[in-house]
């Protein structure tokens, strides 16, 4: 009889041992996830901006890249101002006049919209033709988009101090990456039908 | 390049609806209201933090910029003041905690803003919305604290010999530091906020290619020929 019991008792043991385990159930909601093409796609492309984020907080990159970059737009954006009559002055980062100064600092750099296009063609299934075509428009647009802000930010200093803050915070930020997320999706709607079902995105 | 219509239609649908809500929240008390819920989920959070530490998150009304202030203090630090009060015959003390000013808004606020934009700009029926939103909420509402969290410990670090509390190893605080430099920035939000959105409503986007014309040619000979 003890036998028995034993024996009986083994059956439904063995069923249960055929129930996934929590690595297998977490294996299979990982394929499921996987399976699909976008879902892989953003996941690269989440890999490559922590790389990028990872790299760009380093001290050396800031100083070698980080730094000379923002001193760039600085001076283009004190030229622009001039030829508009704001008469300022620029030193390293810093726009400046008797009325008003803006400093370019991280995040209005736009080197993290750059990074956010340059991160997502290189992910994305085209030719390398079409991305460096894509990456060409994608950077003048972006660059003209970030001297475009850093100019009517120091313009609403200027005639709309109270304003400046929503406009730094609240509104240039979400519109410079809103506007990265459309160069992007119009880049994707530029190439051709047979790479890309459009109709879907 | 040519922007398509519907990527023009959806991106003035996205503005309208970012500054309609921008304008709710700027005039009718929406920053207020999120700055308080964001001091009471922290203060549910990190009231106490870590080895006897402790976090004070209260209104900040000196600055304009600033929303919050964050005072810390901790056990360690009121024992050790206690006791050299003691040495010296003394009843009372005083200590001194560490203060910094936060603007919620900028930290986490305008994340949860943009993200509501985007999934009411998206063309997905409302239970997709509602899902997302949920869903969204949920993993902004985690990296707010997670953000918060890092930020309080690298502040506990900086003054380890005064609160006995985060980490005393220099390598460790430079790493924390070097995380918080990335976390912090108010950019990372709003790729977080963007990356959510794409994962929870373009789920359904297949980006399969189709059929090149040289495989539709082969398609249609192997038909003539069987």
């Amino acid at each position: 009889m003890g036998n028995k019991e034993t024996t009986e008792n083994k059956e439904p043991n063995s069923a249960i041992s055929i129930t996934p385990t929590l690595a297998e159930r977490v294996a299979i909601a990982y394929k499921k996830f996987n399976s699909q093409l976008i879902n892989r796609l953003l996941l690269r492309f989440m890999g490559l901006m922590a790389l990028f984020y990872l790299l760009w907080a380093t001290p050396l990159i800031q100083k070698t890249i980080i730094a000379p970059i923002a001193q760039i737009y600085a001076h283009i954006s004190g030229a622009i101002l001039n030829l508009m009559g704001y008469g300022v002055k620029v030193n390293e980062d810093v726009i400046t006049s008797t009325a008003f100064s803006i400093s370019i600092k991280n995040g209005c750099d736009g080197i993290e919209g750059l990074a956010i296009f340059l991160c997502a063609i290189a992910i994305y299934p085209a030719t390398l033709q079409q991305k460096l075509k894509g990456l060409g428009y994608g950077i003048l647009f972006l660059v003209v988009l970030n001297l475009f802000r850093i100019v009517t930010l120091y313009m609403t200093g200027i005639h709309l101090p109270n304003l400046f803050d929503v406009m730094h915070e609240s509104i240039w930020q979400i519109l410079f990456i809103a506007l990265t997320i459309v160069a992007l999706f119009t880049w994707i709607d530029s190439l051709p039908k047979t790479q890309i079902d459009q109709n879907k995105l | 390049m040519k922007i398509s219509k519907p990527i023009i239609k959806h991106f003035f649908l996205f503005l309208g609806i970012y500054f309609v809500l921008l304008i709710c929240v700027n005039f009718g008390g929406g920053k207020e209201q999120f700055a308080n819920f964001f001091r009471s989920s922290s203060s549910v959070f990190y009231q106490s933090f870590g080895d006897g530490g402790a976090v004070e998150i209260k209104p900040s009304k000196k600055d304009k910029l600033f929303d919050t202030v964050c005072i810390l203090t901790s056990k360690h630090q009121k024992n050790k003041a206690l006791a050299e009060a003691r040495a010296k015959g003394l009843k009372k003390t005083k200590i001194t905690p560490v203060k910094f000013p936060l603007n919620t808004w900028n930290m986490a606020g305008l994340s949860f803003l943009f993200f509501i934009s985007l999934i009411f700009a998206t063309p997905v029926d409302w239970k997709t919305k509602l899902k997302s939103l949920l869903i969204g909420f949920v993993l902004l509402y985690a990296f707010m604290m997670a953000k918060m969290g890092m930020s309080l410990l690298l502040k506990f670090s900086i003054y380890y010999e005064r609160f006995g509390v985060g980490f005393e190893n220099k390598y460790m605080l430079e790493a924390i530091n070097y995380l918080n430099n990335i976390i912090g920035i108010p950019f990372v939000s709003l790729i977080l906020a963007a990356l959510i959105w794409l994962f929870l409503c373009f789920k359904k986007v297949s980006l399969k290619p189709k059929p090149t014309s040289v495989e539709e040619e082969t398609v249609v000979e192997t038909a003539t020929v069987s």
